[in-house]
């Protein structure tokens, strides 16, 4: 009996070394202090799910606060206190991105890593930027969803926000420049594009005039949330078989999507950013990488991501390098008549 | 003068008294928590000691000069919730007008003091034109005519900024006011610039108000408005110059809050500023209904406000919002424990009165057998 027992001890004993040793991971004893634009934001409450799957896998402990205002005052509260606590890492989506600038470089003085992630802290305030997807995938994702929803061939169109918006010019110019350039999209007539100015209504004629301009269209890229379900709803009112994506909401896009007027519309997945945005800030910490140009870090089902020089829109509306450092998951989320209804209550 | 303000000071005692013993008694439950956590593993490293609570006061102290405009309101037995809205119109006037000179090719460092000048100004105006106001239309409440400039006020200052964040990044002569949100090395202790200066002019409000003639006026104002007026004190006038100078208070706030967040102005800065000054103002002692109140209880009820934010959010893991529902949960205690404290008292006092009444009556009836 007795040696029974002491069996059992020493298996179990044996047991819980291998585990412990199997457990050592490397976030273990981690604090990272999380903060959002405003409390109580669904797209930011996602982010945090995905910041607490990366806790689990990882072994960090985390905080998490925004301000109920969306203010940066409030922002500043909520990293001094981080600041005060000690945390290893600060993840921030800047409500300002200059106004949080001293209280971080405080922080990075502190020997605290700091990673902005969905919305970017200016370069000097931070270690590392994590962002969903650069200008160049949006675009060839959403040419790619379209030309396979039309066959690869006949006329599309694009409806975008404002003429002078410089985020979708951007991506309309890398949608032109596959056009002409990738094989593939050779049988594509691109007809131009127009713009409906974030208005319901606007985008709605827009839409309704491309219509009525070519009979023959199959398809339409709109960029912009604000704009996508006034296309869609036209395209549906005009029974046309003509097919839309975009970059939208699900919400907004749920009825259209079912209606079968887009096959699959497309956003970034708030869950995925705020698990790779922990995965970077334990990096960081680690040692794993330093936040430079040219290094790079895995992310367990989203792949390694690279670390780049970031870019912005200067005052000519071109892609111009700054001094920070980026690094893009690239990858968006679709959504279909699956995955839809999922996503409703969150984006 | 000195017997004056040790008179005033002695009077007030009392509520004073309370906001320590409430500090100390905070301060107390926190460290044992902090004590706690250390034990259990929880916290990283010492969270609450002296040092982390002055360094950490400093986002806290951001609307502590408004709080003295806005004490003086209440003492008078008036209010104004413009000074939010103010103080970000004089920020983005400050902004709009350093942008100008200094693209005029004004050198920087005079371009920075006109438009220091301006925005301090801007907000003595916007105060001026409150007190303006109230003075001239007595039918309506102060809440309500600032109420609606405060809406003014803060949509100028959109119409100003176009809606934009106006930023100067690298900008020598501008990068001057962020080293208002430092902190001076005394030792261990890394003092908040802001804190000094508050102190500073808190010291001079405190002699103002409890020890000259024209502070107790004010006081005088909000008792009784009609007997101070007969007795010769020109009412219009005090409220007034109080009225914008709680403005120009507002525009310090401001030029401070441009400070903290690293240069960065918008139209938005400062939303519900004044509510956070007003709560410190009445945890301070001061009361709406007017002429009750003392500098010393406000700096306390900083501080407390203070403290307790920062206890809560890094001791308890409190978020911003929660905190917020608690510094309502102690304004109600705050407000409400002296008034029941007087009932109490009144009610004790009845009794005590019925009691003796009932004695002599008794005596009296004896005796007549």
């Amino acid at each position: 009996m007795k040696r029974a027992l002491s069996l059992v001890l020493a298996v179990m004993l044996v047991f819980g070394v291998t585990a412990a040793l199997a457990e050592e991971r490397p976030g273990d004893g981690l604090l990272i202090g999380v903060v959002y634009k405003q409390s109580g934001n669904a797209y930011f409450q996602a982010a945090v799910t995905g910041f607490e799957k990366a806790a689990e896998e990882l072994g960090f402990t985390f905080q998490h606060d925004g301000p109920d205002d969306g203010s940066s005052d409030g922002q500043i509260r909520i990293i001094e206190n981080y600041i005060n606590q000690g945390v290893d890492a600060i993840a921030v989506s800047a409500n300002d991105a200059d106004a949080l600038v001293a209280t971080l470089q405080e922080a990075k003085a502190a020997g605290i890593k700091v990673v902005s992630w969905d919305a970017p802290v200016a370069a000097e305030g931070r270690d590392l930027d994590v962002e969903p997807a650069s200008s160049k995938a949006i675009a060839l994702q959403l040419l790619e969803s379209i030309s396979e929803s039309i066959g690869g061939e006949g006329q599309l169109a694009i409806v975008s926000a404002m003429a002078t918006a410089p985020n979708q010019n951007l991506w309309i110019s890398f949608i032109e420049e596959a056009l002409k350039g990738d094989s593939a999209y050779a049988n594509i007539e691109y007809v131009g594009t127009v713009y409906g100015d974030d208005e319901y209504t606007k985008s709605y004629d827009e839409t309704l005039g491309l219509i009525n301009l070519y009979p023959d269209l199959k398809g339409i890229i709109t960029p912009t949330t604000a704009g996508a379900p006034a296309v869609a709803k036209c395209v549906l009112d005009e029974g046309k078989s003509i097919k839309v994506t975009g970059l939208t909401l699900a919400s907004d896009m749920a009825e259209y999507i079912k209606a079968g007027v887009c096959d699959a519309t497309f956003l970034w997945n708030p869950i995925e950013l705020g698990y790779a945005a922990a995965y970077a800030a334990v990096a960081l910490v680690n040692g794993d990488i330093t936040g430079a140009s040219g290094e790079s870090y895995e992310v367990p089902g989203v792949g390694t991501l690279n670390i780049e020089q970031s870019t912005a829109l200067n005052e000519a509306g071109e892609l111009a390098p700054t001094d920070g450092t980026i690094s893009y998951l690239n990858k968006l989320n679709a959504f279909t008549v699956e995955t839809v209804d999922a996503w409703v209550d969150i984006l | 003068m000195m017997k004056r303000l040790a008179r005033s000071a002695g009077g007030l005692l009392r509520w004073e008294t309370m906001l320590i013993a409430a500090l100390v008694v905070m301060c107390a439950v926190f460290d044992r928590q902090d004590a706690a956590r250390q034990v259990a593993g929880l916290a990283k490293k010492d969270v609450f000691n002296p040092a982390v609570v002055i360094k950490g006061l400093r986002p806290y102290m951001l609307y502590s000069f408004m709080t003295l405009g806005i004490m003086l309101i209440l003492a008078m037995g008036d209010i104004d919730i413009s000074t939010g809205a103010s103080a970000a119109l004089s920020v983005a006037a400050l902004g709009v007008v350093y942008q100008a000179l200094t693209g005029a090719g004004i050198p920087g460092g005079l371009s920075l003091a006109l438009s220091l000048a301006v925005c301090l100004l801007t907000g003595w105006l916007c105060g001026a034109v409150n007190g303006w106001l109230v003075t001239r239309f007595k039918e309506l409440f102060a809440m309500i005519i600032t109420l609606a400039t405060q809406l003014f006020y803060r949509g100028v200052a959109y119409l100003l900024l176009g809606g934009k964040t106006l930023t100067f990044k690298n900008d020598a002569a501008f990068d001057l006011l962020k080293r208002l949100y430092n902190t001076v090395q005394i030792g261990d202790v890394s003092l908040p610039v802001m804190l000094i200066a508050f102190l500073a002019a808190a010291a001079c409000y405190a002699v103002w108000v409890h020890g000259t003639a024209g502070g107790r006026r004010v006081f005088a104002l909000g008792t009784n408005p009609k007997a101070t007026l007969y007795s010769g004190i020109r009412a219009d006038r005090v409220k007034f110059r109080l009225f914008a100078l709680c403005g120009l208070t507002g525009a310090v706030t401001g030029v401070f809050f441009v400070g903290a967040t690293s240069s960065s102005i918008r139209a938005d800065a400062m939303m519900g500023y004044e509510m956070y000054a007003i709560a410190a103002a009445v945890l301070g002692g001061f009361s709406t209904s007017g002429g009750r109140g003392s500098v010393p209880g406000v700096v306390l009820s900083l501080v407390i406000f203070g403290v307790m934010k920062i206890g809560l959010g890094t001791l308890y893991g409190f978020a911003d919002s929660m905190v917020n529902l608690s510094v309502g949960v102690i304004l109600i205690v705050s407000t409400l424990l002296p008034n029941l404290l007087t009932a109490a008292g009144d009610a004790l006092r009845l009794r005590k009165r019925r009691a003796q009444a009932n004695v002599s009556s008794r005596a009296l009836t004896s005796g007549s057998i």
